[in-house]
């Protein structure tokens, strides 16, 4: 899970707390305001209606010496608000007061009571307001702190309500889709993520979900892609290897063979009798055979590894590709004693590119003379198969077992064997076969026993 | 050993003493007063207390006098929790249909001018405008005074006085007796009543309905000591300290 630390919940919550608590510092501040002109204006109205209804009444009363009553009106003025002391002094030296003790902090409005007797306007005395504005100021800051406490609570309790319904709306989604993505395996796992919610909205939160999904799907495809081209990739470079071993050891041979024989002829020539001459060179045509077929194969696998070899099928004569494959070949037969035959109708046109057709068909008729005893044969037969035309190549040589036939048409493994002559190999050739038939939109397979000879058999499209 | 003779003449000695004893306290009359003047008060030797406590004397009755608050002594007098209701003007029993009036007033109330300097007094019209201090109250001067342009209307004696001493008032109207004795009471040396009285009521004893049959002998009474001189000699001793001229 996503912790609260990183959770754009809690930075949600915190936006929204200094939200209301701006909201919360405003609304006090008008509130203060606002409390403060009210109660000044009640202290205005308080001394306005003093003066307009009590001060009369004090007048009379203390004009009646109605003392009694005066103390009661007196009594009743510090009820007001903020008045803490109402004090009468007469003109004869009396006082009638109420409420609490004359202090220094309280503020003193005084009106003087005067009685309009026989036209005169008598002085009889002097009313004394004090007025605490201290306990005002008190009251209101008592106030309004508490309303400021309120509104705190008020907005944490907001602020947690947002944040939940944020949560929710959004933040649990969200923490839901990263744990998909984390879990999540686009190859493996063709799942699709959907938002957690009673009814379906075309927000956002929906489009980013969508997009999310397209996305996954395409990255599935090019992960898929990307194997394959890893795969492919790997096969190439384990080829390479191959290719890079062949040159290391296959070519080594030959030409080792090649320099002493080379070596013994240049010092020995003296001593050496025309019999020992013969067969020097003949040991160095065979090597130079060895290394030219092998030389023709790499060349062929190189250009077709640099896609600079050229695939251009056309309508050919299957009877004239195979001629031209297996007649490089005849005095190797001859030499072997093998015979070998091609049953080629001459009607069977295919499609195909001629100079990898030739290769092919000169590896195969290689191949099985090289593991064909003297005596044995070679036969090269074709015919249709379901819009295809099926080409064997049949010795009757020794065969091989399972193992050796799954291998054959690899570079990764050392499947070349030696042959009835100790001819050597390179496994080079049947791979070759094998790339060009598949690029032909062809298949080429083997069926052999050990003992039993061998078929290798290919299809090639029939020209329309 | 006393014999049976002699026990039953003890038996009824003992009954006819109790038995007076009982009729003597079913026979004090409890008459209600709201005053506390030299008219009526607590130790009941107030020139009232002492006048009625002889008539009922002679008509062989003990008064005593019991003071009650204005409002609650008239109702309790009408409930019958009270036998009489001391000095009230005439027409009571037409707000409180269970007391009757004894016919012979108690004593005739003055109600005169008091101020420190002479004024005409001889109508309410002469004093109509001089400024005059009246109790709240007191429905005679209220009525009298309504139309006034200058009265004062005040809560008690206190105020209507010491208004007057302070010269705010020209003339205080209030009843005479009390009057003086207020004054007397509080030093005012200056102050006088003027002659003669605006108005003066006759006060009467009104009594509860189941005691009718007193009227007459209470009245017949109150006259014999009038008659007699006894009222007037209370009078005098009651209010002698005044120093005020004839009281009737």
């Amino acid at each position: 899970m996503i912790s609260l630390k990183n959770s754009s919940t809690l930075r949600f919550f915190l936006y929204s707390l200094a939200c209301f608590l701006i909201i919360t510092a405003l609304v006090t501040t008008v509130y203060f305001l606002l409390t403060h002109n009210q109660e000044e204006r009640r202290l205005r109205e308080t001394l306005f209606q003093v003066e307009e209804n009590h001060l009369p009444s004090l007048v009379s009363r203390l004009w009646v010496t109605d003392y009694q009553s005066l103390q009661e009106e007196l009594d009743g003025l510090v009820l007001f608000r903020y008045l803490d002391r109402a004090e009468v002094s007469t003109r004869d030296g009396r006082t009638f007061f109420a409420g609490k003790v004359a202090r220094d902090d309280l503020s003193v409005v005084s009106k003087e009571l005067n009685y309009m007797f026989k036209d005169e306007a008598i002085p009889i005395g002097t009313l004394r307001l004090f007025i605490n504005y201290r306990r005002m100021h008190t009251d209101l800051f008592l106030n309004t702190g508490k309303i400021l406490a309120l509104q705190l609570v008020l907005a944490v309790l907001m602020a947690m309500v947002m944040a939940s319904i944020f949560h929710q709306l959004v933040g649990k989604h969200l923490t839901m889709f990263a744990q998909f993505i984390k879990e999540d395996e686009p190859k493996k796992n063709r799942r699709v993520f959907a938002l957690e919610r009673s009814q379906k909205h075309d927000d956002e939160l929906q489009m980013l979900v969508n997009q999310f999904n397209a996305m996954r799907d395409r990255i599935g495809r090019y992960v898929v892609d990307l194997d394959a081209t890893n795969t492919e990739l790997q096969q190439l470079l384990a080829e390479r290897n191959k290719f890079f071993s062949i040159i290391a050891h296959d070519l080594k041979s030959p030409m080792s063979g090649l320099l002493s024989l080379s070596k013994m002829f240049a010092d020995d020539v003296e001593t050496l009798t025309i019999k020992d001459l013969q067969n020097i060179a003949s040991a160095m045509h065979k090597s130079s055979e060895r290394l030219y077929a092998l030389m023709e194969n790499l060349l062929q696998w190189a250009l077709m590894q640099q896609g600079v070899m050229e695939f251009s099928p056309k309508a050919h004569s299957l009877q004239e590709l195979v001629h031209s494959g297996i007649d490089p070949l005849r005095s190797v037969s001859e030499q072997k004693h093998v015979t070998l035959q091609s049953r080629i109708p001459d009607d069977l046109v295919v499609l195909a590119d001629a100079q990898m057709i030739t290769t092919v068909v000169r590896n195969l008729v290689s191949n099985a003379l090289k593991y064909s005893d003297s005596g044995g044969s070679v036969n090269i037969a074709a015919t249709l198969d379901q819009g295809m035309v099926r080409i064997s190549v049949q010795d009757s040589g020794m065969g091989m077992d399972q193992p050796t036939r799954n291998r054959i048409f690899s570079l990764d493994k050392k499947a070349s064997r030696p042959g009835t002559r100790g001819e050597g190999g390179t496994g080079l050739g049947l791979f070759l076969c094998k790339q060009f038939i598949e690029q032909h939109g062809g298949k080429i397979w083997v069926e052999s026993e050990p003992g039993k000879g061998t078929s290798v058999f290919f299809t090639l499209p029939v020209s329309a | 050993m006393f014999d049976a003779t002699s026990r039953f003449c003890f038996c009824l000695i003992m009954l006819i003493c109790f038995s007076g004893i009982t009729h003597a306290a079913e026979d004090t009359f409890h008459i209600s007063t709201s005053y506390k003047s030299l008219l009526s008060n607590s130790e009941q030797t107030g020139m009232l207390d002492r006048i009625l406590k002889e008539a009922f004397r002679r008509i062989g009755l003990q008064a005593e006098i019991v003071f009650t608050p204005t409002e609650r002594s008239l109702a309790d007098v009408n409930a019958g929790l009270l036998d009489a209701e001391l000095n009230r003007i005439e027409g009571m029993e037409q707000n409180f249909p269970n007391l009757v009036r004894v016919p012979e007033p108690n004593m005739t109330m003055d109600f005169v001018a008091f101020s420190k300097h002479d004024h005409d007094v001889s109508s309410w019209e002469s004093i109509k405008n001089l400024y005059i201090g009246v109790i709240r109250g007191w429905k005679i001067l209220e009525e009298n005074t309504r139309d006034f342009p200058n009265v004062t209307l005040v809560p008690t004696e206190t105020e209507l006085f010491t208004m007057l001493g302070k010269e705010r008032l020209d003339i205080a109207l209030y009843d005479k007796l009390t009057g003086y004795e207020y004054l007397k009471q509080h030093g005012f040396t200056d102050i006088r009543h003027l002659e003669p009285p605006l108005v003066s009521r006759d006060m009467f004893l009104y009594l509860h309905v189941k005691h009718s049959d007193l009227l007459d002998d209470v009245a017949e009474a109150i006259r014999s000591m009038k008659v007699d001189g006894t009222y007037q000699r209370i009078v005098s001793e009651t209010t002698a300290h005044l120093a005020i001229g004839n009281l009737h």
